[in-house]
């Protein structure tokens, strides 16, 4: 009965090895070459750069470059999954062409692999990582003087310093997660494209050091990408005659004639000085700091200096954590918990309508019905009016609650929490959720800037769902995500973003003064203020607003009755997010005890992750919150 | 009616199509099923998780119509609606019917009386289908295993009818105990084996239970429950034309 299988079976074998093109050898039209991280190194737990080299030998062609990393669940209970980074390039004949990516494997054991599909050919090159990992962050070092510089590291400093051409400079900011500090000596920043400077400064957010060293000509500075990083304006070269300050601090100078830089400080503060001439500079950049060395330590006489280990030790400072430690519970408890909220879901269930195309089908029926008794037609004639009403309400009905009503197929629900850096940048942690009424693949726009993006649950995933691909071009991405049936996906996000509001609260004897500068266009709602597990409502902040308050300490806070546990929003989906995600037990800041907390809703939020499709309905909340420890001060 | 030649496909059809007697077994099937759709609509719009409700509807649909139509194809299957109107089967026998020709008729009529039951519930099967966001592949698969849960079944009503023709009472005991006994016990004695928890286990993409050693073989509980089923209606089928051979014989 069966037998009509095996020659369809055979069929669709045949088909599918046509379509899949052969791996080919070395002799093949394309073929590719990786590169790992940066000169072939890269720091173990972080991302790095992939560089993948293309070779057509052949004609003209399109294709498709696809690298798969494997991450872990691990210690979260998520079995390993297959991640796809995806470029598609356009290959012309003849030619060699350079794809870039950032990846992020959890494994060293499993080998990556990177393939080149055209539609006449396939490429596949297996990489084994365990060949280049450092366990320590490396030192990227940018140098455009002549003559290669040795730096004058400390003894025992262990990181890897890679020397790295500006133009390869990565344009993803994720791609430096692994980088201790980047060096630029005697180098113009002119030739980085706008890319590549986004990206220095979005790792400087995150706690990067740039550290710029003066060369022999000054012009170097002269152009508009150093100006938004340097924290000096330079200006001129100066002798310096007698380095009491240097040679005090960091040992003898050797003989011959010490140059400095004119560096007025523009933003950041000095560090060092050395007779009214700024010798070293900083100025920090949200986590980050850009640090200015107006000497030239890689020529005679300051190469040989004895002291500048110590100098440049001083520079570098400690190694920067670009490990995210995540502030708010975000599990699968949770969000069954926030499911179960009707505001959480813009969905409803399409009762009324239903109870409409009932009503209509039975008064089709009885008009069948009482047309045919009316008439006196024949039973064979009632039977097969009614088999043709099923028929024409069963179709319509299904398209019309299929795409007709709501055409909703889900919804991506974004709980981000910000906390200030420094200098108007906050971190902005996005617990999201894509929550799905039908199985099939989402695709989500992260926004540029985003790092650090993890799995949390990855509930629901039926085996035909696709696994998890990124598509990136730069610092944008788009994430390709199968969601089953009524099920959802929960991941998370942190990203670096500008925001111009500063709080500050500051101990006076029985009263804390609390002060709210609100420079950005975005009003904040229902405030509240935390003393010492007291409460107080604080209200709107709006746009551009300064708002200055007292409040009472110790024990004439407990003129309020109100406690962390009393606050309430208008909002069922807010209170559940700051009771259960943004202030449950383990995301509680950590001053709460003894110190103060602020916090308040942003209206039309900061977003990380947007739906690419207009079935998919996009909910948001953000929350500032900013936590401050409470010395005592001196009444002004 | 005159394009069905077998004489026992057309009396049935007389009596319970063209007199209508057994339109009302698919008014009260298609009112049950209605009745706890919008139910299962509206009621949770009164909770907070008010889109449980349409995330549900299929599942509990498919569920609705395989017991509700199981209940009734057996009912009809076993002339359990004017009784009296049917003709004996000693009858049948005597005018010269063989078993076989027989008993493909009352096949023939399980499976017209199940067919029935489908056609009755496809409008409100589709639209919940829709609204729970299940394809049509989906809603047609569901739609064909129910069908031959009825067939499955149905030859049961037919053993009843053919065994205990005169003796009523005995007749409706016997399919009421049958549903009950098959849907409890397998659901208490081997998960795999019940009709309910292979639909919701298909339609929510879980596993129906642990694969079962026979003879050495792992056997996947899908397939020890097509097993089952194809078991039990051959069972039926061969209990029916061994009764109709025996009477035909006596």
């Amino acid at each position: 009965m069966l037998s009509w299988l095996a020659p369809l079976a055979a069929l669709l074998l045949g088909l599918a090895r046509s379509s899949t093109p052969p791996v080919l050898a070395a002799t093949s039209t394309v073929n590719l070459e990786a590169e790992v991280g940066f000169a072939g190194r890269f720091q173990l737990g972080h991302p790095f750069p992939l560089e993948i080299t293309l070779h057509n030998a052949g004609a003209t062609t399109d294709g498709t470059v696809e690298v798969q990393v494997w991450k872990r669940g691990g210690a979260k209970g998520i079995d390993s999954y297959p991640v796809y980074h995806r470029k598609q390039v356009f290959l012309p004949a003849q030619t060699q062409k350079k794809v870039r990516f950032t990846i992020d494997p959890d494994f060293l054991s499993r080998p990556l692999s990177a393939t080149l599909t055209t539609p006449t050919a396939r490429a596949r090159r297996e990489i084994d990582l365990r060949a280049h990992f450092s366990t320590r962050p490396l030192v990227l070092l940018v140098s455009g003087a002549p003559a290669p510089l040795t730096l004058p590291l400390p003894q025992g400093f262990a990181s890897p310093v890679v020397k790295v051409p500006l133009s390869e400079l990565p344009a993803d900011p994720r791609a430096y997660l692994g980088v201790w500090a980047a060096i630029f000596y005697e180098q113009p920043l002119r030739e980085l494209s706008r890319a590549q400077v986004f990206a220095l400064e979005e790792w400087l957010l995150w706690g990067g050091r740039l550290l710029a060293i003066a060369g022999l000509n000054e012009a170097v500075f002269d152009d508009a990408n150093w100006a938004r990083f340097l924290p000096v304006r330079v200006a001129g070269r100066h002798r310096i005659a007698r380095p009491e300050t240097l040679q005090k601090a960091y040992g003898p100078l050797p003989a011959g004639e010490v140059w400095a830089y004119g560096a007025a400080v523009v933003k950041g503060k000095p560090l060092l000085q050395e007779q009214r001439l700024t010798i070293a500079a900083e100025a920090s950049r949200g986590q980050g700091k850009v640090v200015f060395l107006s000497l030239d330590i890689g020529r005679p006489p300051l190469a040989r200096w004895a002291g500048l280990p110590k100098l440049f030790s001083e520079l570098l400072g400690a190694p920067p954590e670009f490990r995210v430690t995540w502030a708010a519970a975000w599990d699968d408890n949770a969000f069954a918990r926030l499911l179960s909220s009707r505001s959480f879901l813009p969905y409803y269930a399409p009762a009324t309508s239903f109870a409409a195309w009932l009503l209509a089908y039975a008064a089709a029926v009885g008009l069948a019905l009482g047309y045919g008794r009316k008439r006196g037609v024949g039973r064979r004639f009632l039977i097969g009016a009614w088999l043709a009403i099923v028929f024409c309400f069963s179709v319509a009905g299904y398209v019309y609650f299929d795409r007709g009503g709501k055409p909703l197929d889900g919804v991506l629900f974004e709980a981000v929490l910000l906390e200030p850096w420094s200098e108007g940048y906050a971190e902005a942690q996005a617990n999201i959720a894509l929550f799905s009424t039908r199985q099939r693949p989402y695709r989500v726009k992260l926004e540029n800037g985003w790092s650090h993006l993890e799995m949390v649950s990855p509930v629901g995933a039926k085996e035909s769902s696709p696994p998890l691909g990124i598509a990136s071009d730069g610092a944008s991405s788009e994430l390709d995500i199968g969601v089953g049936e009524w099920s959802y996906k929960l991941f998370r996000v942190r990203a670096a973003v500008p925001l111009a509001l500063s709080a500050d609260a500051r101990a006076r004897g029985d009263r804390v003064e609390l002060e709210i500068a609100n420079h950005s266009g975005r009003s904040f709602a229902g405030c509240w203020f935390v003393v010492a597990g007291k409460a107080f409502f604080v209200g709107d902040v709006p746009a551009r607003a300064r708002i200055v308050r007292d409040f009472p300490r110790g024990d004439k806070a407990q003129s309020s009755r109100r406690g962390l546990g009393d606050i309430s929003f208008d909002d069922p989906v807010r209170d559940f997010l700051f009771r259960h995600v943004f202030f449950s037990d383990q995301a509680r800041p950590r001053d709460m005890g003894g110190g103060a907390v602020f916090f308040g809703w942003m209206q039309d939020g900061i977003r990380t992750a947007r739906p690419a499709d207009a079935k998919v309905s996009p909910v948001h909340h953000a929350l500032f919150r900013a936590s401050f420890s409470l010395p005592d001060e001196e009444e002004p | 009616m005159r394009a069905l030649a077998h004489p026992v496909l057309r009396e049935a059809a007389q009596v319970y199509l063209v007199e209508g007697k057994a339109w009302p077994a698919y008014l009260y099937f298609f009112l049950f099923l209605a009745a706890v759709q919008v139910l299962t609509l509206f009621l949770p719009l009164l909770d907070p998780g008010g889109w449980m409700g349409a995330a549900q509807l299929f599942k509990i649909s498919s569920v609705v119509v395989l017991l509700a139509g199981v209940y009734f194809t057996l009912r009809l299957v076993n002339q359990e609606y004017v009784p009296w109107r049917f003709a004996t089967l000693k009858r049948w026998l005597g005018d010269g019917l063989d078993p076989d020709s027989l008993l493909g008729a009352q096949l023939a009529l399980v499976a017209l009386w199940g067919g029935l039951f489908v056609v009755a519930a496809l409008p409100l099967m589709s639209w919940a289908a829709a609204i729970a966001r299940a394809g049509v592949g989906t809603l047609a698969s569901v739609l064909l295993m129910i069908f031959g849960y009825f067939a499955t079944y149905g030859v049961w009503g037919l053993v009843a009818l053919n065994l205990w023709e005169v003796r009523v009472e005995t007749r409706h005991i016997a399919v009421r105990l049958f549903l009950g006994v098959l849907f409890l016990v397998t659901a208490l004695v081997y998960l795999p084996l019940n009709s309910v928890a292979f639909i919701l286990s298909y339609l929510g993409g879980t596993d129906l239970g642990d694969p079962v050693s026979l003879f050495g073989r792992r056997i996947a509980p899908g397939a020890v429950h097509v097993f089952f089923h194809g078991l039990l209606f051959a069972g039926g089928v061969g209990l029916s034309r061994w009764v109709l051979a025996r009477r035909a014989g006596g």
